[in-house]
């Protein structure tokens, strides 16, 4: 057993050293104070947090409840644990200190709010914390995809499932057209731009701003919501090294079928015989030599089966924490890779943090957090390839006899072979991420800080693309390569003075006040060069020098924000609350006479539960009502907009290059101006037994004014568009979000929880217009903004069925049509169909929720997600399109529908029609997107006490999730959310290790 | 107590606003905004050199207006006017005429939309000319330049729409905002426009100028194409004697019309292209243009005569044309109007009609150098087709992107033009002249010397019609031409076919009798600038 250890701790010492070879820490000679901690049944509790006030030095018990640390005479400890109430104790002569947490008092977690922390029980704006455990058993690299469902009010989609794919997040629903409707990503108090340049393993914990007071300190980027994000940072105490890695396999799911071989040639043949008067024409006349033997001995090409793989992820993250009373240091290395469902597309990712914090004297601390994180991706044609996979005739032959590929298998040009195109082309993108980040706390008397925040942010990207003399772009430019090369690189830095001051009135008059002044700076610069016809592939992109064509482009943007922001915080003994803020921000971006706004927000709240009446009602341990209401603007516009400027448009005069510059179809607006959303938010907190229920209900209202948008222009004036402010929209919705500890009992505990967000979104104004007199404001047909419809709406058609053989086609609607064509909905019944037929359908979701399970026995755990999205439309070009396929012609496969025939009068799809898209086919794309999907289920088991000892180990878990292993959904693609010729998001399997010591 | 605090620590608050007040930034500079990739409107519109590049940019603009790049609306656009007359037939790609297709929300809008943004910039270029101070002859020439484009554009609006806006007041950051009222623009007012505009250029620019620039011979053609809108036959004649007198321009050789180089002296005006000056249509080159492979067969697809071993008899090469599309093609009733024997333009601005004038292509096949066999009964594949737009320099054969030349206006029409217009004004010697210089080159006969073999000596419309049809038929000038007669609706349902892949034309049940609707004389204005305009909209698009 002793040499167990002694080959453990062998193995420890090397990880260690490997680690974190620029280690260094000076220990400092204090008392070990050692003890336990345990709850009310006298159960030791495993991970309590043992903290010195005022330091950032802290350990955690083990497993049998013990803890050791080094402190001094004088200092108080502070045990805390996760819905415990916390415990302080002043150190005295003793080395023991042995602690008793009480109750399961959620109240007392610490969450981070804008520029501080607070209790929970003293929060009164509209905070959700997401804990970290909670993130990382999503199987995945995106951590806007472990958030999904993890919080009322927020809302994820996938932007793409490729690997190192990214999510939009949408909190409290889309309140901007054109503003930019992202939340901003604030990691330990600095802006990053994207919340993957953070590394999952890496954070300590998450939090989501959703109301206007909370983002109101945040003001200018912060009115689509704010996430905050703390990263884990050294303690003080013994060395610990914990270990997090899952590895695993990837797959798509569809729920759509593609027309089989004999079902595509069956298409085709309906395709012509609809153009030969209702006739089918011979074989012979419709296939190709090469179809026809397709059709003839029934071998067909299974395009999906030859081109989608199953993919791999992997997934190791390592981190070290060490420290004393002066010092402390955070390290991290994090990996990943994975290789996705379609071949030669991966993803690699290395990430590195190191987080340090210097005290030098009593009153003056320094601190640094740095961030470095190197990807590189490889997705040549990724939307290509799905597309192919999906439209690509089955009918032919995929290699030539001497088994090379062959160019088009069915000897059309329209179904050229996609795998040619996964050998012979190359999308490399590398990115270097580096946030560092210094600041300085002075804390010169008891409730007084002054920081100086200080941070520069780079995001480097270089891409490199290729396709080979052989691929099909070579082969179109007679066997010559082409490709490009992008270099971009973005810097942000940020500037901020932080000043905090805590005072008492009389013991139980709590004042906090806070003021920032802060400003930044964002600067991009993009260097392309497009290569056409190299004329060989010996450098690849690298020669591009030899290429008979290259076209540079150069491209760079500004911007800049300067704001300052005050706030004065009172409660009265934690019963009553009261908040007032304000900040005033200028941005660059804005028209000259309208860069600065000031945005004011106040905050009440009642801890009800604190009153008399309600101290002997022992079923209630919180009740709290919140309200806020409060201002934020909006600057997410591209620079340059306020300003006219030309673009460059050359031409050839005399066969001599001229130069030309004309201002393109988008009109410059000098008086642009913040777009300001004001939210009311009223909230009601429960807890009930003990917090054995919690609950918590948040109404909001948010009202944008002024809105950024790009309004269609008049195209007679000679512009399309132009960015403007106007009118007014609305989002109001409800929130609720019950979690509950059904069943706890020594071995056993049953957890629940339910999340529920409903969103409303309209258009309150939009020009104050009424030009027709009927009473009401006028829509913007142009722009399809509808006064009291949601933003994001389809304006079009109504497909109503299809016309059948001896149906009174000549006196309907539509007189020309044929038996077989798309009937519409003659909407004001005036017999024409015209654009007063148009039909308004909204896009946005009606509501979204989650239901998440857990349960644990003895060592044995076990969690589930279901996320479901209801009352989605989206409009899916793969039921109509031409080049999706969708348009029934026979000369592309597609998802296959049911399509009328004189033998098959009940389809749903219009006649196949080989000419031309069958008419008005364009209007059958809507279709529900609602889902249901287990989004995440996990079960693992963690070795138990005695075990672990053997191995000198801290915690050992092993684990296998699945993710998104089935969606039920109606909409015909690969994911909901996305198109089919879209990556989606995959179905992951893994199993994982977790490793502490 | 919280002073004393406050004044014990003094010394730590004087360090911290210290450094606060080190770190703070001065603002109002800050916030300035600069633009690192693109000059400022201003330049084009206050100096010598700025009103140069901005015309400049116009050609460019005009190039994406008539000649754009790739398979889209705007390509779509244009090969409407070309080929949707009564010489066209249309296989796929879109259908002209459709129920569903030819209404204000389906038909493109790329003719409207970027004739009114080029409009406008010209009408910029010209207002803001008047205020900078520079030579007097050589503005007149940069503003003639722009003066002739926005003539052209309104020439094209009208006679395409029939009911159009007229608006030659810049539009500008300060007057966006400015009360509209849309109200239909009266014909008289539109050629008032163009008439003031192209005799503008008409008075300024040179007959002689560098390849690619207006010059005073297209704007003379463009009036005269103006007035005979107006029925203006006087002035139609005059500025067509005026360019056919002048000599810069004359008929060239038949093979030379649509050679290697289209900049010679028939042409009138000829859009630009380069590929190695920058390959897309925001580019100094232009980008690949596709109007060849459209009306080109795609024979290389031919089935009939394959070999096991090495397949079929063609393959994609340059000769036939490299990659086709077959979308539209030459129909039955324009092969009827030629003598195929005599007349040389049959074999000059087409593919050979008999299959057996195509030799196998492919050296691997054992008939290599022989006819090629009979090919089957696939349009697609094979179809008499339209050669003028074949480009035999730049295209590579593997793809659909041509970067020739492209003339756009020439001679040949001013000669049929001006016989019009004299035949009017009762001058039916001028007129029989005139058309038959046209039609003895077509048979390659000195255009100057009488032959009374081909010569026409009455002149009818049907003869003028049918020689127009001879000799520029799938050029851009056949649509507006019927329409100005007021034949369209009639011709274009009595000749104009829609059909498939198969030889049994006008099978298609769907579309083999065009459905000609009274309305289709005007293309209808896109559903965007109707539903801006409100009820006033309902002054355009009548019959839709």
């Amino acid at each position: 057993m002793k040499k167990n250890i002694q080959k453990n701790a062998v193995l420890k010492l090397t990880l260690v050293l490997l680690m974190c070879i620029c280690y260094t820490s000076a220990w400092a000679q204090s008392r070990t104070i050692t003890g336990t901690v345990i709850d009310d049944q006298k159960v030791p509790l495993v991970g309590a947090s043992v903290l010195i006030a005022g330091t950032s030095l802290s350990t955690t018990t083990d497993l049998d409840g013990n803890y050791s640390i080094q402190a001094e005479t004088g200092q108080t400890l502070m045990f805390s644990f996760v819905s415990m109430e916390t415990v302080s104790v002043v150190i005295g002569n003793q080395t023991t200190i042995n602690a008793t947490l009480n109750g399961t008092k959620i109240l007392d977690e610490v969450v981070v709010v804008g520029y501080g922390t607070k209790k929970k029980s003293d929060i009164i704006n509209s905070v959700v914390s997401v804990s970290a455990k909670d993130l990382t058993k999503v199987a995945t690299s995106d951590i806007g995809e472990m958030l999904r469902g993890k919080a009322a009010g927020v809302q994820v989609t996938l932007a793409s499932g490729a690997p190192g794919g990214s999510s939009t997040i949408r909190i409290r629903g889309q309140r901007s057209i054109t503003g930019g409707n992202d939340p901003i990503v604030i990691a330990d108090g600095v802006r990053i731009g994207s919340i993957n340049d953070i590394n999952a393993n890496d954070i300590e914990s998450l939090e989501v701003l959703k109301d206007a007071a909370a983002q109101s300190i945040y003001g200018a980027r912060a009115s689509n919501g704010v996430i905050l994000i703390t990263t884990k940072r050294g303690k003080e105490g013994k060395t610990s090294v914990t270990y997090n890695g899952f590895s695993g396999i990837q797959t798509i799911n569809r729920n759509f079928d593609i027309y089989s071989g004999e079902e595509f040639a069956q298409l085709k043949r309906e395709a012509f015989r609809t153009n030969n008067g209702g006739a089918y024409r011979p074989d012979e006349q419709i296939f190709s030599a090469l179809e026809l033997e397709s059709v003839q001995t029934g071998n067909y090409i299974d395009w999906e089966d030859l081109i989608i793989r199953t993919g791999e992820t992997q997934n190791h993250a390592v981190n070290i924490s060490s420290g004393n009373d002066k010092f402390s240091i955070f390290s991290s290395l994090n990996y990943i890779n994975t290789k996705g469902v379609i071949p030669n597309s991966d993803y690699n990712k290395v990430g590195l943090r190191l987080n340090a914090d210097q005290k030098i004297n009593k009153w003056l601390k320094i601190g640094l957090n740095t961030s470095f994180q190197f990807y590189d991706t490889n997705n040549p044609n990724n939307g290509g390839v799905l597309l192919n996979a999906i439209t690509t005739s089955p009918l032919g032959k995929v290699y030539n006899d001497d088994g090379s590929l062959r160019w088009l298998p069915g000897g059309f040009e329209e179904n050229k072979n996609p795998l040619i195109d996964l050998n012979e082309t190359t999308n490399l993108i590398e990115q270097r991420n580096d946030i560092l980040n210094l600041f300085l706390d002075i804390t010169p008397f008891k409730g007084f800080k002054y920081r100086l925040n200080a941070s520069r942010r780079s995001w480097n990207y270089k891409r490199r693309s290729y396709n080979t003399a052989r691929s099909l772009a070579g082969i179109s430019n007679n066997g010559q390569g082409s490709g490009a090369i992008q270099f971009q690189d973005n810097v942000e830095w940020q500037l901020e003075n932080i000043f905090t001051y805590n005072f008492n009135i009389k013991e139980k008059n709590h004042f906090a006040i806070t003021a920032v002044q802060s400003i930044s700076e964002t600067e991009a610069n993009s260097f392309t060069n497009n290569a056409d016809r190299l004329p060989n592939d010996i450098l690849g992109i690298g020669g591009l020098e030899g290429a008979f064509l290259n076209t540079p482009d150069i491209s760079g943007t500004k911007r800049g924000i300067v704001s300052g922001v005050g706030r004065i915080e009172y409660d009265y003994n934690s019963k009553y609350y009261f908040t007032i803020s304000g900040r005033t921000d200028g941005s660059t971006v804005f028209g000259r006479n309208n860069k600065w706004a000031f945005f004011p927000a106040a905050n009440l709240g009642w801890n009800v539960y604190k009153e008399k009446f309600l101290e002997n009602v022992n079923e209630i341990n919180n009740l709290k009502l919140r309200f806020s209401y409060g201002s934020v603007g909006n600057e997410g516009i591209s620079p340059g907009q306020s300003q006219s400027y030309a673009d460059q448009r050359d031409y050839i005069i005399g066969d001599i290059r001229v130069s030309g510059y004309i201002p393109g179809p988008q009109l410059p607006n000098p008086d642009l101006k913040w777009e300001t959303s004001t939210t009311f938010n009223a909230a009601i907190d429960l807890g009930l037994f003990n917090d054995r229920i919690t609950s918590t209900v948040e109404f909001y209202n948010t009202r944008t004014k002024d809105l950024l948008v790009a309004q269609a222009l008049d195209q007679s004036s000679g512009y399309a568009s132009r960015l403007s402010n106007i009118g007014e929209i609305e989002n109001q919705g409800i929130e609720v979000t019950v979690n509950s500890d059904l069943i706890r009992t020594d071995d056993f505990r049953l957890k629940l929880g339910v999340s529920f967000t409903k969103n409303n979104n309209k258009i309150i104004s939009l020009y104050g217009k009424d030009a027709d007199g009927d009473g009401r404001e006028d829509n913007d047909v142009a722009n399809r903004w509808f006064i009291g419809r949601s933003i994001g709406v389809f304006y079009q058609y109504q497909p109503i069925g299809i016309f059948q053989q001896g149906e009174d086609i000549v006196n309907s609607a539509q007189p020309l049509a044929q038996p077989g064509d798309v009937k519409l909905r003659d909407v004001n019944g005036d017999n024409l169909i015209n654009d007063q037929d148009r039909v308004i359908t909204s896009q946005a979701p009606d509501w979204y929720g989650t239901l998440s399970i857990g349960t644990e026995y003895k060592g044995f755990d076990m969690s589930a997600d279901f996320y479901t999205v209801q009352g989605v439309t989206r409009n899916n070009t793969f039921l109509y399109g031409y080049t999706e396929g969708g348009s029934l012609r026979g000369i592309k496969n597609g998802i296959k529908q049911d399509y009328w025939t004189p033998e098959n009068p009940g389809g749903n799809f219009p006649r196949p029609n080989e000419g031309n898209d069958p008419s008005n086919i364009f209007t059958m794309g809507l279709q529900d997107a609602s889902y249901i999907r287990l989004q995440n289920i996990t079960m693992g088991y963690t070795l138990p006490r005695n075990l672990l000892d053997k191995f000198g180990l801290n915690n050992l878990r092993i684990y296998v999730t699945g993710s998104n292993l089935f969606t039920i959904t109606d909409y015909q693609s690969f994911s909901p959310e996305r198109s089919p010729n879209e990556y989606p998001e995959p179905v992951t399997i893994v199993t994982g290790l977790q490793l502490g010591f | 107590m919280i002073n004393y605090k406050i004044m014990k620590h003094i010394k730590y608050i004087y360090f911290s606003v210290l450094l606060a007040a080190l770190t703070f930034v001065s603002c109002e500079s800050f916030l300035e905004e600069e633009i690192v990739d693109a000059i400022s409107v201003d330049y084009i519109y206050s100096s010598p050199q700025g009103l140069e590049v901005g015309v400049n940019a116009l050609y460019n603009r005009m190039r994406l207006y008539n000649v754009p790049s790739g398979d889209n609306s705007n390509l779509q656009a244009n090969v409407f006017f070309m080929a949707a007359t009564d010489l066209g037939f249309h296989r796929t790609w879109f259908t002209p005429y459709s129920p569903s297709a030819h209404t204000p929300s389906r038909y493109p809008s790329d003719k409207w939309n970027n004739a009114y943004r080029i409009i406008d910039k010209a009408s910029a270029i010209i207002t803001s000319a008047r205020s900078i101070p520079m030579d007097e002859t050589a503005k007149n020439k940069l503003v003639a330049q722009a003066r002739v484009i926005r003539g052209e554009l309104y020439l094209d609006l009208i006679s395409a729409y029939g009911t159009i806006l007229l608006d030659t007041i810049p539009t500008t950051p300060q007057n966006i905002n400015d009360p509209v009222v849309y109200a239909a623009a009266t014909t008289e007012a539109v050629f008032g426009v163009i008439n003031a505009d192209l005799d503008f250029a008409v008075q300024h620019l040179d007959w002689q100028v560098p390849t690619g620039r207006y010059a005073q011979g297209v704007a003379r053609h463009l009036r005269g194409k103006a007035a005979m809108w107006q029925s203006d036959w006087e002035e139609a004649a005059g500025q067509f004697d005026a360019v056919v007198n002048n000599g810069t321009h004359g008929l060239v050789e038949l093979s030379q019309v649509f050679g290697a180089d289209v900049n010679h002296r028939e042409a009138l005006f000829v859009y630009q292209k380069d590929q190695t000056l920058g390959d897309g249509d925001a580019l100094a080159g232009g980008g690949g243009f596709w109007l060849g492979s459209a009306f080109t067969q795609r024979l290389y697809e031919k089935q009939s005569g394959t070999d096991p071993v090495a397949g079929g008899e063609v393959i994609i090469s340059n000769e036939y044309g490299g990659q086709g599309l077959g979308w539209f093609f030459p129909n039955n009733y324009l092969k009827s109007l030629y003598d195929r024997v005599n007349d040389k333009r049959f074999s000059t601005y087409y593919w050979p009609e008999d299959y057996r004038e195509y030799m196998v292509n492919n050296p691997a096949h054992p008939r290599f150098g022989q006819p090629i066999t009979q090919p089957e009964d696939n349009y697609r594949r094979f179809h008499w087709s339209l050669k003028k737009y074949a480009d035999f320099q730049t295209k590579l054969p593997n793809t659909n992107d041509s970067y020739k030349d492209y003339m756009y206006y020439r001679f040949a029409e001013t000669l049929l033009l001006a016989s019009e217009a004299h035949h009017n004004l009762g001058n039916n010697d001028l007129a029989l002249r005139y058309i038959n210089m046209v039609r003895r080159r077509g048979y390659g006969l000195d255009p100057n010397a009488a032959a009374p073999a081909v010569d026409f000596t009455v002149w009818t419309q049907d003869t003028y019609l049918e020689e127009s049809a001879r000799e520029l038929a799938f050029e851009n000038n056949r649509w507006f031409l019927l329409k100005r007669l007021g034949v369209l609706g009639e011709r274009v349902s009595l000749h104009y076919r829609n059909g498939d892949n198969t030889t049994s034309e006008a099978a298609d049940a769907a579309n083999s009798q065009t459905p000609w609707q009274p309305q289709f004389v005007n293309v209808p204005v896109p559903q965007s600038q109707i539903d801006i305009m409100g009820d006033a909209g309902s002054q355009f698009n009548i019959g839709y």
